[in-house]
């Protein structure tokens, strides 16, 4: 099968390419594409005071997924392709049929799209899906999950899995909410919880009086008392990266075996005239560099050894333009201050003005 | 050459009047946005759809009028594709989307030669040396003699009719003026190195040979000699018309040619001066101008080879007054009489001329 797609595409590449083959399918209102992965969006739903959960059906080129990971996901806003991780909180059993929930940040380019702008026909782009925080096989006897806020959605998956095959281990969900009209998933959850003995919920708030007996930050009485401590024997925390420290830390001094993960912390602030050195990833190349705020990317990199097709050296040639994943650079000319991820970059006008990640 | 039109600048005023040009791009650039990426989108349309019409009124050539047709319409869509979308989008003018597709770094044009060759002839050496003898390679394609300040040699008597064949036969002219086949006639460059650069350049012209001469004709049946005879046309069209609209912008009466000492010591208020006075435009209407790929607004072009295309137009007002205040000249007039003046040139410097006999 493989060996014919091959042949085919060989065959017919000189015909078409895929940016055409893309363009016509787009015409005539399919989400099929040549190797890009496409979705469309075919319900919106509140979940809960501030979130929403889409469900989208993504095109024949999505992977199959594990339950916990999370994939990047690009919407067209403004005329800019803007990227976001989210972590699928539904069943990988759904196939290609796949649900993100999204919390709504006031100001937040990408979650006030998803959550007030888009509707059901619309069509957003999905990476492959990516993340560690899988369920270990064979399973271990008693899980504890600790979730935050939008931590919960990647143990949702989790979670619908072991429901689906009828919860084959002992689980105990920690789930923090700043409060109760905030909790994503309840009605689904207490049902879990009631069919399945073996399954314990815990929804604590973290603010406000409640009328619940549980309420307050992650804390070593707080774990005493909602959880059988002693009987854990693997820990998932997943959360704010604040949360995600406290938490791993407690599991730390209790020696629990821990697999962890944190939402990026939001940028630090610019600072365009204090001198500073900031951590460069090359992403590719696996290497860190520590480069100066007061100089263009590319003369850099070059001192340190890297070689970067380059031209002009002042912004018109656009040789050297590579894609910055993460962090934030300042333009040199108009002193532009921009953070978007996945934006592309030329490297010869572009400051570090935060730790940064390019892709070289 | 005729100086005279441009008036001496002090340091001071040089640098000011870069300055001032810079402000206009900032102003363009801050402003880059939705309106830029959905009129790209809209061209990538135009070209997809003149392509199919085209295409498809040649496959219907068995009533003549329809190849006429079908020709003219595949032309404008070669025309639409290597000028307004491929070389606007490998200057890196729509990066700002972050759409794959219309990335100027990997971005491939309906023309035989490369788009990696031609981001390193034209968007770095032609844009940033622009009009420098020796420099810049599109100084006469390395073959012929448009400026007095060129050395003559007795080949140039012949040069009428080989740019007439350069002419009809542009896109192989700019798919291997990268390889400089000069340097091996000069011992420059051996011909294993030459060997292994023509291999992408090979793999290109295969495809575009492949598709317009094997694959269309083929699947036209009954009409495979009507169909690959259309295609040339198409083609030669297309040659005719980018040959005319590039040496429209820099080998007219008023441009100037420069020595490589001019790049000594020199101030970023000189690089704008130099695209200024290397760089003539085109009058005309707005068809007209989305047809050249907004080449006809060349000088634009070189002050500001990133911005959008579609905001030329706007900025040479602009640009006109900066010219004005610091008296420059601002080269400017119809296609007929900037191509007068191109002919002209091509046949006055095929005899030996000299710059002082006709400089004022």
């Amino acid at each position: 099968m493989q060996a014919l797609r091959t042949w085919s595409e060989n065959l017919l590449s000189p015909l078409i390419n895929p940016a055409q083959f893309d363009f016509w399918t787009q015409q005539l209102g399919s989400t099929r594409a040549w190797s890009r992965c496409f979705a469309r969006v075919i319900s919106v739903m509140s979940e809960s005071q501030d979130t929403k959960t889409l469900t989208l059906k993504a095109n024949r080129n999505w992977p199959e997924f594990i339950a916990g990971q999370h994939c990047n996901i690009t919407a067209a806003i403004a005329g800019r392709n803007i990227t976001r991780s989210y972590s699928i909180s539904s069943d990988p059993i759904d196939g290609r049929r796949i649900q993100i929930t999204v919390r709504r940040e006031s100001g937040g380019l990408m979650s006030e799209y998803l959550c007030n702008d888009i509707g059901v026909g619309d069509r957003l782009e999905l990476s492959n899906p990516f993340g560690n925080m899988l369920l270990p096989t064979p399973m271990p006897a008693h899980l504890l999950l600790m979730a935050a806020g939008s931590g919960i959605t990647p143990m949702m998956s989790q979670i619908r899995t072991m429901a689906r095959k009828g919860m084959p281990t002992s689980v105990t969900l920690l789930y923090w909410e700043k409060t109760h009209a905030d909790f994503n998933f309840a009605q689904e959850l207490q049902l879990i919880a009631q069919k399945y003995q073996h399954f314990t919920l815990q929804m604590i708030t973290t603010r406000g009086q409640s009328e619940r007996p549980l309420s307050g930050r992650v804390s070593h009485e707080l774990l005493s008392k909602v959880a059988n401590i002693n009987a854990v024997d693997q820990v998932f925390v997943c959360g704010s990266s604040g949360f995600v420290q406290a938490a791993s830390s407690m599991c730390e001094f209790r020696k629990l075996p821990l697999i962890s993960e944190a939402f990026t912390p939001s940028q630090a602030q610019v600072s365009n005239t204090e001198i500073a050195h900031h951590d460069v990833y090359l992403r590719r190349s696996n290497l860190h560099l520590s480069l100066s705020n007061q100089k263009p990317l590319l003369e850099q990199l070059e001192n340190a050894g890297i070689s970067v097709p380059s031209g002009c050296r002042q912004g018109i040639c656009n040789t050297c333009t590579c894609v910055r994943n993460l962090g934030t650079t300042t333009d040199e000319f108009s002193g532009g201050v921009d953070n978007e991820p996945s934006q592309i970059i030329k490297l010869c006008v572009s400051r570090a003005a935060t730790n940064i990640e390019l892709d070289l | 050459m005729n100086y005279s039109k441009n008036r001496a600048m002090s340091t001071e005023e040089l640098a000011q009047f870069g300055a001032e040009l810079e402000a206009i791009k900032q102003e363009q650039i801050a402003d880059v946005g939705e309106v830029d990426a959905r009129y790209i989108h809209r061209i990538v349309a135009a070209v997809r759809y003149t392509e199919v019409i085209g295409r498809g009124f040649l496959f219907l050539s068995f009533f003549p009028p329809f190849w006429l047709l079908g020709v003219f319409i595949l032309a404008l869509s070669k025309i639409l594709e290597n000028m307004e979308l491929g070389h606007n989008v490998m200057h890196g003018q729509y990066d700002f989307m972050n759409e794959p597709s219309l990335k100027g770094s990997t971005y491939e044009w309906d023309i035989a030669g490369t788009s990696d060759n031609w981001r390193e002839s034209h968007n770095y050496k032609h844009h940033t040396y622009t009009n420098i003898k020796g420099m810049d390679d599109d100084v006469g394609y390395g073959m012929l003699r448009l400026f007095p300040e060129q050395r003559w040699a007795p080949m140039a008597l012949f040069q009428t009719f080989y740019a007439t064949v350069l002419a009809l036969l542009f896109q192989w002219g700019i798919a291997i003026q990268e390889l400089q086949l000069g340097k091996i006639v000069k011992g420059r460059k051996s011909w294993a190195e030459l060997r292994e650069e023509l291999k992408p350049v090979m793999r290109k012209i295969n495809r575009q040979l492949l598709k317009d001469y094997v694959i269309f004709p083929l699947l036209a049946g009954p009409m495979f000699l009507s169909v690959l005879a259309g295609n040339f046309v198409a083609n030669i069209l297309r040659n005719l018309w980018t040959f005319m609209i590039i040496f429209c912008g820099h080998f007219t009466a008023d441009a100037e040619v420069f020595n490589k000492s001019v790049l000594d010591d020199e101030l970023p208020g000189h690089w704008y001066l130099r695209q200024l006075r290397g760089s003539s435009n085109l009058k005309g209407g707005k068809l007209f101008h989305i047809l050249s790929g907004n080449l006809s607004h060349q000088i634009e072009h070189h002050l500001f080879p990133t911005v959008p295309a579609r905001r030329y137009a706007t900025m040479s007002v602009k640009v006109q007054k900066v010219c004005e205040k610091f008296g420059q000249n601002y080269n400017n007039d119809y296609l007929y009489k900037q191509f007068g003046q191109v002919v002209w040139r091509i046949i006055r410097h095929s005899f030996p001329s000299s710059p002082k006999s006709l400089g004022t």
